[in-house]
C-alpha cells in the first residue's frame, strides 16, 4: 500500500466519522468549492460553525 | 433617504440591486424575535422591537449560495416552498434554473420513502423556511442531504448547512430573493452576462394577490 488512508472527520468538531454514521452531510465549500466540508449529525443539529481551511468561509 | 442608507460602512459595498430596492422589498425586516443562531446577521433593533437584518450579509450570502448551487447538476436540486407567497417565486426559479420544485404541502416520504411514487434523491435542497418546511428539513437531514435555507430572525438553524438571512415571510421579499438567486445562478453558470437581467422582472416573480 502506498500512502495512508485518511479517515474523514467532521469539519466542526474534528471527530472521526465512521462509515456507518447517519445524518452526516458532505459538500464542497459553498464559496470556493475546493475543499470537502463534512458535518456530523450532532454539529448539524446544534448549528456548530464550520470553516473552510482554504478560503475562510464560515457556515452555516 | 432612510436611516439605513446613511451608514458609511454599509454604503461602500456594491450590491446586487440598489440598496433602496432591497429596502423597499422589506428583505431586511425580521420579526420581534431574534434567535441566538441569527444574531450574527442582525443589523439593529427598531424602536418598535423588530429586528432588522444586515442587507450586506444577505447580499453576500445570495452570491455565495448561487456559486454553491451552480456547481450541482440542475435536476439534482430541489426547492421546497410550503409558504404560499413562495410558490410563484420558487417555481419561477426552478423553471429558469432547471431545479425541481415542490410548492405547497410537503408529502411525507418524498425524501425518505423509496416506495412512494414521488420519491426523489436530490444532491441538495433549498428550503423557504426551516419551520414551515420542517418535514423536508427532517427528512433531508436524516439522509445527509445538504440544506440551504432562507432564515428569518426567528428561525433556528438546526440542521441547516447554509443560511441565507432574509425576511422569508413577505411577498415582495420572497420575490426579490428568489429573483436574485435565479439571476446569480445563471450568471455563475455563464448562461447570463454579469450585468444582464432576466427576461422577467422581480414583480413577475411575486405571488399575485387577487383584487376586485
Ligand atoms: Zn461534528
Ligand atoms: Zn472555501
Amino acid at each position: 500500500m502506498s500512502g495512508e488512508i485518511t479517515m474523514p472527520s467532521c469539519s466542526s468538531c474534528n471527530r472521526i466519522i465512521s462509515p456507518s454514521e447517519e445524518g452526516v452531510t458532505k459538500f464542497s465549500c459553498p464559496n470556493c468549492g475546493e475543499v470537502l466540508i463534512i458535518r456530523c449529525a450532532k454539529c448539524r443539529y446544534f448549528g456548530n460553525e464550520y470553516e473552510c481551511p482554504k478560503c475562510g468561509f464560515t457556515g452555516p | 433617504m432612510s436611516e439605513e442608507t446613511k451608514d458609511p460602512i454599509e454604503e461602500e459595498q456594491t450590491l446586487l440591486v440598489p440598496r433602496d430596492e432591497y429596502l423597499v422589498s422589506g428583505i431586511h425586516i425580521g420579526t420581534s424575535v431574534c434567535t441566538k443562531s441569527m444574531q450574527k446577521y442582525m443589523y439593529r433593533v427598531r424602536t418598535d422591537g423588530i429586528f432588522v437584518l444586515n442587507v450586506n450579509l444577505t447580499d453576500e450570502r445570495i452570491r455565495t449560495a448561487a456559486k454553491f448551487l451552480a456547481r450541482f447538476e440542475p435536476s439534482q436540486v430541489a426547492v421546497f416552498a410550503t409558504r404560499q407567497y413562495a410558490s410563484v417565486p420558487s417555481t419561477k426559479m426552478a423553471r429558469y434554473c432547471g431545479f425541481k420544485v415542490f410548492p405547497g404541502r410537503f408529502i411525507p416520504g418524498t425524501l425518505t420513502n423509496p416506495t412512494y411514487s414521488g420519491y426523489i434523491e436530490p444532491d441538495i435542497i433549498i428550503l423557504t423556511d426551516p419551520r414551515a418546511d420542517k418535514q423536508a428539513l427532517t427528512e433531508a437531514s436524516s439522509r445527509g442531504i445538504p440544506i440551504i435555507a432562507l432564515c428569518d430572525t426567528d428561525n433556528i438553524t438546526t440542521n441547516v448547512d447554509f443560511v441565507i438571512p432574509v425576511n422569508n415571510k413577505g411577498r415582495k421579499s420572497l420575490a426579490l430573493v428568489y429573483y436574485l438567486l435565479t439571476r446569480q445562478v445563471l450568471i455563475e453558470r455563464g448562461e447570463l452576462g454579469e450585468n444582464e437581467d432576466l427576461p422577467e422582472t422581480v414583480e413577475d416573480f411575486s405571488f399575485k394577490l387577487i383584487r376586485d
